[in-house]
């Protein structure tokens, strides 16, 4: 089931432009990996998911965005909810400076959740949910900067989840961890897409391989191919992913 | 390009199963040979010669471990790597049909055969024709050869059915004849398994240029 579609996406960063008439579907409850070398245009368009770009003074979009049949660039959006049903784990762990509980407690209060116990609940089963609950429980007034960086991008992603999201993006979760680390959130994300929709860059071909059902390839701002993930990784259409992705170009 | 040494350890797998399956296949033309010419010296050698195959398996085996382990292949280069090791399995396979062929001669070598060999380097002709081919369909990626090489099985087959007739006659005809009818009809039914590892080194060249696994 679709859950996310995206329709004629141009964008322009000032003249140059970054993506070009992208069209393709982010499936429920699976993993889409985005995969090409730098500069393709991968990170740009897992941030036109959420909006992200908006932030960016010089960007101009054409096309659609949707979430759940609604076009997400429409007027009426509301891009504080839209970021919370769309939530983002970056490239390197960014906890705030506060203790492991104030973290994940910190976006569900901004959302009006006042009661202390209930918050507490909240932590506990978003830290379970991110695999961080035993390793953390009994140092949960502890600065979240004090713990490794798997734990802190863990952490991160517990704290996504606490403000109850749709579809995750993550732009380069691991690249900053060591593999035992990327080995704990790679399982993690395995697990959420029973309950949720994501989508991942990596420029680890090895991860995109493992753990997304569906990969696109994505060469000078075109997506070049999209496919089930077990077709692009055994035997792409397109001769220039299949140069990619055995690392013979790129 | 980059990775050039990468793409070096690919095209020595290929290389080395090429190279393999070549001295397999004259394993197979000297066995029949001397079988035709009762020559259990040859035969001695091509028992001897048949370790230098396995030695050579061996070798690809590692290689084609060390690359995946080391490098990582997908798509085609993967597919070569699988198609390369399980095509060396046949190989090896063909380089000891050629010895139990060489093992048969030695026994055979006292004999006086009751008839001339006829259909027996007719099939083993035929056969070498087909492991040739396979693996030049591997090397190139040929798969139009490769559906040809399935075609002669057919042939193979077809000879095989007439040479067991051809023996079963001669051991009504003799039951003297029965130990060199059983040994000759022991040389034919290798070839015939020969012929068939010959199919499966093309079938796998379908695989190995179109993804998909199956048979032709």
């Amino acid at each position: 089931m679709v859950r996310m579609e995206i329709k004629d996406l141009n964008l322009w960063y000032g003249n140059f432009h970054a993506l070009k008439d992208i069209n393709m579907n982010i499936y429920k409850n699976k993993v889409t990996a985005f995969i090409g070398p730098s500069g393709c245009g991968k990170s740009t368009l897992i941030r036109c998911l959420n909006r992200m770009n908006d932030l960016i003074d010089t960007v101009r979009i054409t096309g659609e965005v949707t979430l759940g049949g609604k076009n997400i660039y429409d007027k009426d959006i509301d891009v504080v909810k839209l970021r919370k049903d769309v939530g983002m784990v970056f490239q390197k762990p960014n906890p705030f400076p506060m203790s492991i509980h104030d973290n994940i407690a910190y976006g569900p209060r901004l959302h009006g959740i006042k009661d202390k116990r209930k918050l507490d609940e909240v932590v506990e089963s978003n830290l379970k949910g991110a695999a961080l609950w035993d390793e953390v429980k009994d140092i949960l007034g502890q600065n979240a900067m004090s713990i490794s960086g798997g734990q802190q991008q863990r952490l991160c992603i517990a704290r996504c989840l606490a403000v109850g999201p749709e579809v995750i993006l993550f732009d380069e979760p691991c690249s900053a961890l060591d593999p035992i680390s990327t080995g704990k959130i790679e399982d993690l994300i395995t697990q959420l897409k029973r309950d949720y929709t994501i989508v991942i860059v990596t420029h680890n071909m090895q991860q995109a391989a493992r753990i997304s059902d569906f990969t696109g390839y994505f060469y000078l701002g075109s997506l070049m191919e999209f496919n089930k993930t077990k077709k692009i990784f055994t035997n792409p259409d397109n001769p220039q992913t299949e140069k990619y992705i055995t690392g013979k170009f790129g | 390009m980059t990775r050039d040494k990468y793409i070096k350890q690919l095209d020595d797998v290929r290389k080395l199963t090429i190279s393999m399956g070549n001295k397999a296949e004259e394993l197979v033309r000297d066995s029949v040979r001397a079988l035709e010419s009762q020559d259990a010296e040859l035969s001695q050698q091509i028992i001897d010669r048949d370790k230098e195959v396995d030695e050579m398996f061996l070798e690809l085996e590692a290689k084609v471990i060390k690359v995946i382990a080391t490098q990582a292949p997908v798509a085609s280069d993967l597919r070569l790597l699988l198609t390369a090791l399980k095509n060396a399995t046949d190989v090896e396979r063909v380089g000891d049909f050629a010895k139990d062929i060489a093992m048969v001669t030695i026994e055979l070598k006292d004999d006086k055969y009751f008839t001339k060999l006829i259909m027996i380097p007719k099939m083993a002709e035929i056969t070498l024709k087909m492991v040739r081919e396979a693996l030049q369909s591997f090397d190139e990626g040929n798969v139009a050869l490769a559906k040809n090489v399935h075609e002669q099985d057919d042939v193979v087959d077809e000879i095989f059915s007439r040479l067991f007739r051809t023996l079963t006659t001669f051991v009504m005809e003799n039951p003297k004849n029965i130990s060199q009818a059983l040994r000759l009809m022991l040389v034919a039914r290798h070839l015939e398994r020969i012929a068939d590892h010959a199919v499966n080194i093309a079938n796998r060249t379908v695989y190995l240029m179109e993804g998909e696994i199956g048979y032709i």
